[in-house]
């Protein structure tokens, strides 16, 4: 794991640099076989495929934040030439660069992040990272809109205030859908699946959420590292799996009740809505 | 670790390839990589086949060979050839792949129990740089024989590398066994 950490912490501070997955061995200390069948097994990745998503995620992001020529981030993420980049970039986004500069995807959703030890942790858990695929009808939330990056003890008002605590379905939600033009750029609803507020409590709000076939990735662990999950779910496990995603949404389904502070672990289901 | 030096003359080799990342699996309904998927390629072939192959080996060993390519070190990318030497091209079957290895000279490591899933290929290095060799070809030989008795006894295993070296220049002699 310290190997791969090295490896990857090198990758994240040379991307616009011309290294080589030989390099990324040297690094790990490992000879160039050992160090890409050890690469697969602990970050889920090849080397090579890792080191491009992580420089086509950079020119995405340099595509938005400045108005340079994209042929000048393209060779300073070391791409040969602008084919070649504009072909690799339509692979990945599946837009062109100069549409990604007009109009941008939610990074959350299709931007690679840059690996941590703590991913590498998270993706060998005993736990496991294979998903159960299946199909879900159409559905409703009921609840109120939180900021997408609130506490668990925030959420969890949220809940208490809305729900008794006898109901017998303990299912509990959070919803992360993209939401262009909005301060966090994503909304975020807390609630109750299926649940009728008959109170009319005010900023109460139901959204159907479309039926279809989803992955749904079992997470254990603690709230603030749900990201982890949410990584491995769209950016590693997504790209392999032959399928994209439907539409640019998170549910987070809490099966028993999560409880905050350190030490704590909540279980939860994350599902993405697949396509093709 | 010391390795047996010996010299060899050209070979003939007849099996399967594949090139890319050797590494990848395709999840889902095949959990094996492109290593495991070759070599299951080629014993189901050499059991069909074991008649008329038997016949054509040269020797009793099966070998896995790492061939570099342009792109190895950028990528990652391998050429990974499983199969065995054979006396002879005539009669092999259209399905196999000829690999021809010129007359070298070898450093054969073996590899016991565990040692053989490790990274041997860092010590392996490791001790040629101290001995004043280098490799020569950009491939390296596993070598399974009789003592190799398959991942699920890797313990009571045994399996040899073969590393074409050279004499770095101005490092004095060696004297292989020939």
């Amino acid at each position: 794991m310290d190997a791969m950490t090295r490896a990857l912490d090198f990758v994240a501070d040379n991307l616009q640099r011309p290294i080589q997955v030989a390099d990324m061995a040297g690094k790990a200390a490992y000879s160039l076989y050992y160090f890409c069948r050890m690469f697969h097994r602990i970050v889920h990745h090849a080397p090579y495929d890792y080191l491009i998503r992580r420089r086509l995620s950079a020119a995405a992001t340099a595509l938005t934040a400045s108005r340079r020529k994209i042929i000048d981030i393209a060779y300073d993420l070391q791409f040969q030439n602008p084919e070649t980049f504009s072909r690799a970039f339509r692979r990945m986004f599946a837009l062109q660069p100069s549409e990604w500069r007009k109009n941008p995807l939610n990074p959350v959703f299709y931007l690679m992040p840059s690996l941590t030890r703590e991913h590498l942790i998270h993706r060998n858990s005993p736990a496991g990272n294979r998903p159960e695929v299946l199909h879900r009808e159409t559905w409703e939330i009921s609840g109120w809109t939180v900021p997408a990056e609130s506490s668990i003890t925030d959420i969890e008002k949220i809940w208490h205030a809305t729900h008794s605590e006898s109901h017998t379905d303990p299912v509990r939600c959070v919803v992360l859908w993209d939401m262009p033009g909005h301060p966090e750029g994503m909304g975020c609803l807390a609630g109750w699946p299926d649940f009728r507020n008959d109170q009319k409590t005010s900023g109460w709000i139901r959204k159907q959420i479309p039926g279809g076939t989803y992955a749904v990735f079992p997470y254990i662990g603690s709230f603030a590292g749900r990201h982890l999950a949410r990584d491995y779910a769209l950016h590693t496990w997504l790209p392999k799996s032959g399928c994209r995603l439907a539409r640019p949404m998170i549910i987070e389904r809490y099966h028993t009740r999560p409880v905050s502070g350190p030490g704590k672990d909540i279980r939860m289901n994350l599902e993405i809505p697949l396509a093709g | 670790m010391i390795p047996e030096i010996i010299d060899t003359g050209p070979r003939l080799l007849a099996g399967f390839s594949f090139y890319g990342d050797p590494f990848e699996t395709h999840g889902f309904w095949e959990e094996e990589n492109e290593i495991g998927r070759i070599w299951q390629r080629w014993m189901a072939f050499y059991k069909k086949e074991e008649d008329l192959l038997s016949r054509l080996m040269d020797g009793k060993a099966f070998y896995e060979l790492f061939v570099h390519h342009e792109k190895t070190q950028s990528r990652g990318h391998f050429e990974v050839f499983v199969g065995m030497p054979v006396t002879s091209v005539e009669k092999l079957p259209v399905e196999l792949v000829i690999k021809s290895l010129p007359a070298l000279r070898y450093a054969i490591f073996t590899f016991h129990g565990e040692a053989i899933r490790s990274d041997c290929y860092t010590d392996i290095r490791k001790w040629l740089a101290e001995a004043g060799l280098t490799q020569c070809c950009p491939f390296n030989m596993q070598v399974y024989d009789e003592r190799f008795k398959g991942m699920d006894r890797i313990h009571e295993s045994e399996m040899d590398v073969f590393i074409p070296v050279k004499r770095l220049s101005g490092t004095g002699t060696d004297h292989p066994r020939a």
